[in-house]
C-alpha cells in the first residue's frame, strides 16, 4: 500500500478565515484546499487521499449540515470538522450523529484544530486502507465456487476436512482440495487469516 | 106650633153659633116645605112666617152642608136626609123617608145598634158616636164606607129626635192606613238596615236618633251617642281641619254632601266611609235637621286598593320583566349593591356565569366569584372610591363554574339621593378574557418577534465579527510558528501578520458599519415634543405596566421646547427605557414597582428626559458599562436595549446617563438639544 499525502479541505465564504486556516494548516505541512462554497468543492475532481473537510456551518446559502448529508448521499466519507461562530448543543448533537468528527466554536485553539485535522486525517486513512481491503476479498471472492464458498465458511468455523466432507457429504480428499482451492484463492497463508477474511465480509453484510 | 118671638131669636141665635138644635124646632126645619105648607093652618101669621124662615135657612144650611146628614126618631126612622145623605149612600130621599135607620148600617153591627140608640135617648146630648170604634156605613149597592157620624139629640113636638152628621172618611182613612204603613216601614226599614248608619243630626249637628246599622258600624249604643255631637265620628285631623262642619254647611247650602274617607268608631278603630248627609227642611225652607247615612266601605276600598296594588304590581312586574329582560340579553354581568359593598341584586347571566345560585350570591355570598386577589385589592380601593363617589372601572377576575377565572372589564356607577349621598352601586362587568390573551398573545408574539430580531442581530453581529477575529488570531498563531527556531521562516511569518493586521483591520470595519447602520438609518428629523413622545409611548405601553403591576407618575413639564428628531426613534428610545424600567422590577417585591418620568427643560438649550424605576439598581461599575452593547444584568436580556438608546441619544447629539435610585432602582437620564440648537 503506498503512502498518499493527506489533502485538508476548507470551505468557508470568508477569505480570511481560509488563508488564515491555510497559513495554520501548512505550519503542519499539510496540503490545503480552499473552497468559497460546498458546491465548488463537489465540483473538483476526486482525488484518492485521505484528508479532512474543515466547514463553516453557517455558511451562506446552504447550512454546513446541509452539506453534510449532501456529502454522505454523494458517498464521500471524508471526515467532517465544523467550524461555528456559535455553537448550540442541539447543532452539535446532530452535526455529530451525522459523522462529524469535531465541532469547533471559534475563535478555535490552533492546537485544537490541527489536532482535530490530524487524527480525521488518521481515521481517513485508516478507513481508506479497509475500505480497499474489503474491496480487494469481495474481489477474490467472486473467483470461488459456491461449493469452495460453502467449504470457506465450514472451515472458518472452525470445521476439519473430514468434518466438512461429512457435512458437505463428499469424501475427505475433495474437501481438502477445496480448502487448499480456497486458501489460494482468497490469498489466505493460514486459516487464522481465513477467519479474518471470513469476519470482515460478515461484517460488512456480504452474505457467503 | 108656635114659636114665640123670643124662641125665635134663641133658635137663631143657635143656628147661627152651629149649636144643636132643641127638638121642639125640628117640624119647623124640617119639615118639607111643600109639605109643611098645606100642613100648617091655624099657625099665627108672625110666628109662621118666623119659623119658616127659619126653617128655610136651616134647611140651607143642612142642604149646603157638606157631610152627609139624617134625622131619626126614637124608634129609629128616618125622618129627614139631605142631598149629600141622597149621595152618600146612593137611595133617594123617597127610599129613606120613614124606613128603619138600621138600613144603613151593616149588617154586623145591626143586633146592638137598636140598643145603642135607645142608650143614646137615655142621655140625649151631642157627642161624636161609636168612642173608639170603627164605624161604618151600608151603601144602597151593598157596599160599606167608613163614617164618622156626630149626634145631636133635637126636641120636637114629637120628641126627641137625633140629627146624626155622617162624614165618609174613606179617604182619610186610606190615607191615614198609608201614613201609618209607611211609617211603619220606614221604621222597619231605617231600624232594621243594619248595613248603613242611618241617624238624624239637629241642625247644630248633634245626634237625635240612631239605628242598629249605626249601632253595629260606629259602636255606639243609642243613649251613649243621642244628644252628641257628630264630629266624634271624624278623625282627628279631620276635626282640627273643620271638616264636619264643613259637610254641614256643604249640606245646608246644596242640600246634601257626600263624601268617602275615613271614619272613627267609638273604640278608635278607623275605617273607610261612605258618608251622604242630606239637609231636612221644613215647607218654608227652615233647616230642621241633617239625616246623615254611612256606609262601611272599608271592604270596598280595601278591595280597590288590593286592585290598584294588583295593577301596579303587575305593571311593574311587567315593567321588571322588560328591563329583566334587558339585563339578561346584554353580554354582561349585571348587579346592585348596596353602599356597605353587599349585593341585592344579581342578573341571569351573573348566575349562570358564576353557577352561584341567588340565595347563594346575594349579600356577601358573591365574593366568592371573585379572584382572591382582586378581591383584596378591591376591598382596599373601597373607602376612597366610596367617598369619590364617582362611577369607575376596573379588570377583575370572576369565576366561572366550572372553576376558570376570566377577566372582566368592570364598571361600577354610584347613584346618589338628593342629599348627595350614594343609595346604590351598579355594576356591570364585560368578559375580556379572551380579548387579554390575544392582547397577551399579540404582546408575546412582539416580544418573541422583538428577540428574535435581536437574536439574529446579535448572531448576524457576532458572526461579522468573530470571522476576521479568529482569523486574525489564527494567523497570529501561524506566525509565532513560524518565528520559531526550529521552524524559522520569516517570509511566511510576515505573511500570516500581513494577514492579521488586514484581518483586525476588517473586524473594526465591520463594527464602524454596524454603528453606521444603527444611528444613520433614513432618519428623517422634524419637531418633536418630548411630553408627547412620553404620553404616546406610556399609552402603546399600558398593558405592560398593568401585567407588571407597575404604576407610573409623570412630572411633565407645562411648556417644553421641541427637540429636533427622529419620531420613531425617539419613541424607541422612551420604550427601551420604559421596557427597561418595567423588566427591572419584574422580581422587585414587598415594595411598591413605581415608574417616574420627567420632563423638564435644560440650561435654555435641552430638553431633559428621566426615566426612575424601583427596580433591581445597579453599582458604579455597571452604571459605566450599561450602555455596552451586549452588557446585560438581566438573565434573558440581549444587552442591546441601552445599547441602542445611547446610538439613538447620540445620534441626536444628546447625551444619556445612568445612576442608582435612592432608596432603590435606577435613573436613567438624557439630554436633547432643542429645536434652537439644532
Amino acid at each position: 500500500m503506498k503512502a498518499v499525502e493527506p489533502v485538508v479541505v476548507v470551505i468557508d465564504d470568508d477569505p480570511s478565515v481560509r488563508e488564515a486556516l491555510q497559513g495554520l494548516l501548512e505550519t503542519a505541512a499539510l496540503a490545503v484546499e480552499l473552497y468559497a462554497s460546498p458546491g465548488e468543492y463537489l465540483q473538483r475532481k476526486q482525488i484518492d487521499a485521505p484528508g479532512c473537510i474543515i466547514l463553516d456551518v453557517r455558511l451562506r446559502g446552504s447550512s454546513g449540515l446541509d452539506f453534510q448529508r449532501v456529502l454522505a448521499r454523494a458517498g464521500d466519507r471524508t471526515p467532517v470538522i465544523f467550524l461555528t461562530g456559535h455553537a448550540d448543543i442541539a447543532m452539535t448533537v446532530q452535526a455529530m450523529k451525522a459523522g462529524a468528527v469535531e465541532f469547533l466554536t471559534k475563535p478555535y485553539r490552533d492546537q485544537t484544530l490541527l489536532e482535530a485535522v490530524l487524527l480525521a486525517i488518521e481515521n481517513d486513512r485508516a478507513r481508506r486502507e479497509s475500505d480497499e481491503m474489503l474491496a480487494n476479498v469481495r474481489q477474490r471472492l467472486e473467483f470461488l465456487t459456491p461449493r469452495e464458498r460453502q467449504v470457506m465458511v465450514l472451515a472458518a468455523s472452525g470445521q476439519s476436512n473430514k468434518q466438512t466432507a461429512g457435512t458437505i457429504g463428499v469424501g475427505d480428499v475433495t474437501a481438502r482440495v477445496h480448502r487448499r482451492q480456497v486458501m489460494r484463492k482468497m490469498q489466505a497463508r493460514s486459516i487464522a487469516e481465513l477467519v479474518r477474511i471470513v469476519e470482515m465480509l460478515t461484517n460488512h453484510g456480504i452474505k457467503l | 106650633m108656635s114659636l114665640t118671638d123670643r124662641e125665635k131669636e134663641q133658635l137663631k141665635a143657635m143656628i147661627d153659633a152651629g149649636e144643636p138644635m132643641p127638638a121642639r124646632y125640628r117640624a119647623v126645619l124640617f119639615a118639607e116645605p111643600h109639605e109643611a105648607e098645606p100642613n100648617s093652618p091655624g099657625k099665627t101669621g108672625e110666628a109662621t112666617d118666623a119659623l119658616r124662615e127659619s126653617e128655610r135657612r136651616l134647611q140651607l144650611v143642612v142642604g149646603a152642608a157638606p157631610n152627609a146628614m139624617v134625622m131619626i126618631s126614637r124608634t129609629g126612622e128616618i125622618v129627614m136626609v139631605n142631598a149629600q145623605a141622597e149621595r152618600v149612600f146612593g137611595y133617594s130621599r123617597a127610599e129613606l123617608m120613614g124606613q128603619p135607620l138600621e138600613m144603613l148600617v151593616p149588617e154586623r153591627f145591626r143586633g146592638h145598634h137598636p140598643g145603642l140608640r135607645a142608650t143614646f135617648f137615655v142621655d140625649p146630648r151631642p157627642r161624636p158616636m161609636g168612642a173608639g170604634r170603627d164605624l161604618y156605613g151600608l151603601k144602597k149597592d151593598g157596599s160599606e164606607f167608613p163614617v164618622e157620624i156626630g149626634l145631636n139629640p133635637i126636641e120636637t113636638d114629637e120628641g126627641t129626635m137625633v140629627l146624626s152628621a155622617i162624614v165618609d172618611i174613606t179617604e182619610r182613612k186610606a190615607a191615614e192606613l198609608a201614613l201609618r204603613e209607611s211609617e211603619q216601614r220606614y221604621s222597619v226599614l231605617v231600624d232594621g238596615v243594619t248595613d248603613y248608619a242611618i241617624f238624624m243630626l239637629d241642625p247644630n249637628g248633634i245626634v237625635t236618633n240612631w239605628n242598629r246599622g249605626a249601632e253595629r258600624i260606629k259602636g255606639y249604643r243609642a243613649e251613649e251617642i243621642v244628644g252628641q255631637h257628630f264630629s266624634c265620628f271624624y278623625t282627628e285631623e279631620d276635626r282640627a281641619a273643620n271638616v264636619p262642619q264643613h259637610a254641614l254647611e256643604i249640606a245646608a247650602r246644596d242640600g246634601r254632601h257626600e263624601a268617602e274617607s275615613l271614619r272613627v268608631r267609638k273604640d278608635g278603630s278607623r275605617f273607610w266611609a261612605n258618608v251622604v248627609i242630606d239637609a231636612i227642611k221644613d215647607d218654608d225652607g227652615q233647616l230642621i235637621g241633617f239625616a246623615k247615612i254611612t256606609r262601611d266601605i272599608t271592604e270596598r276600598v280595601e278591595a280597590e286598593r288590593a286592585r290598584e296594588e294588583a295593577r301596579i304590581a303587575q305593571s311593574q312586574s311587567q315593567q321588571m320583566e322588560a328591563i329583566r329582560l334587558v339585563i339578561d340579553t346584554i353580554p354582561a354581568l349585571v348587579w346592585s349593591a348596596l353602599p356597605d359593598g353587599s349585593v341585592d341584586f344579581v342578573s341571569r347571566r351573573w348566575l349562570e356565569f358564576t353557577g352561584l345560585s341567588t340565595e347563594q350570591a346575594l349579600g356577601w355570598g358573591y365574593t366568592a366569584a371573585i379572584h382572591p386577589d382582586d378581591w383584596e385589592r378591591w376591598l382596599a380601593q373601597r373607602p376612597g372610591r366610596a367617598s369619590a363617589g364617582v362611577a369607575f372601572e376596573e379588570e377583575i377576575r370572576f369565576r366561572r363554574a366550572d372553576g376558570e377565572y376570566r377577566q372582566f372589564l368592570t364598571r361600577l356607577t354610584p347613584l346618589h339621593d338628593d342629599s348627595g349621598n350614594i343609595v346604590k352601586w351598579y355594576g356591570t362587568a364585560t368578559d375580556i378574557e379572551d380579548r387579554k390573551r390575544a392582547e397577551a398573545l399579540q404582546a408575546e408574539l412582539a416580544r418573541v418577534a422583538r428577540l428574535m430580531t435581536m437574536g439574529e442581530v446579535t448572531a448576524s453581529i457576532a458572526h461579522e465579527i468573530i470571522q476576521p477575529l479568529s482569523a486574525t488570531v489564527t494567523n497570529g498563531n501561524t506566525c509565532l510558528h513560524w518565528l520559531e527556531d526550529k521552524t524559522m521562516d520569516l517570509a511566511k511569518a510576515r505573511s500570516a501578520v500581513t494577514r492579521a493586521v488586514r484581518d483586525a483591520e476588517r473586524a473594526t470595519d465591520i463594527i464602524r458599519r454596524i454603528r453606521a447602520l444603527m444611528t444613520n438609518s433614513e432618519t428623517e428629523k422634524v419637531e418633536v415634543d418630548m411630553n408627547g413622545i412620553v404620553t404616546e409611548v406610556l399609552a402603546l405601553t399600558h398593558n405592560e405596566l398593568l401585567k407588571g403591576q407597575v404604576s407610573v407618575n409623570t412630572a411633565l413639564a407645562a411648556t417644553l421646547p421641541p427637540v429636533f428628531g427622529d419620531r420613531v426613534q425617539l419613541q424607541q428610545l422612551i420604550l427601551n427605557l420604559i421596557m427597561n424600567g418595567i423588566e427591572a422590577m419584574a422580581s422587585v417585591a414587598g415594595r411598591p414597582k413605581e415608574l417616574t418620568i420627567e420632563t423638564r427643560a435644560e440650561a435654555a438649550d435641552h430638553v431633559l428626559v428621566l426615566v426612575r424605576d424601583s427596580g433591581v439598581g445597579l453599582n458604579p461599575e455597571q452604571a459605566d458599562q450599561i450602555f455596552d452593547a451586549f452588557f446585560t444584568t438581566k438573565p434573558e436580556g440581549t444587552g442591546m436595549g441601552l445599547a441602542i438608546c445611547r446610538s439613538i441619544v447620540e445620534a441626536h447629539d444628546g447625551r444619556i446617563w445612568a445612576s442608582a435610585g435612592s432608596p432603590h432602582g435606577a435613573v436613567f437620564q438624557f439630554t436633547l438639544p432643542t429645536d434652537a440648537v439644532s
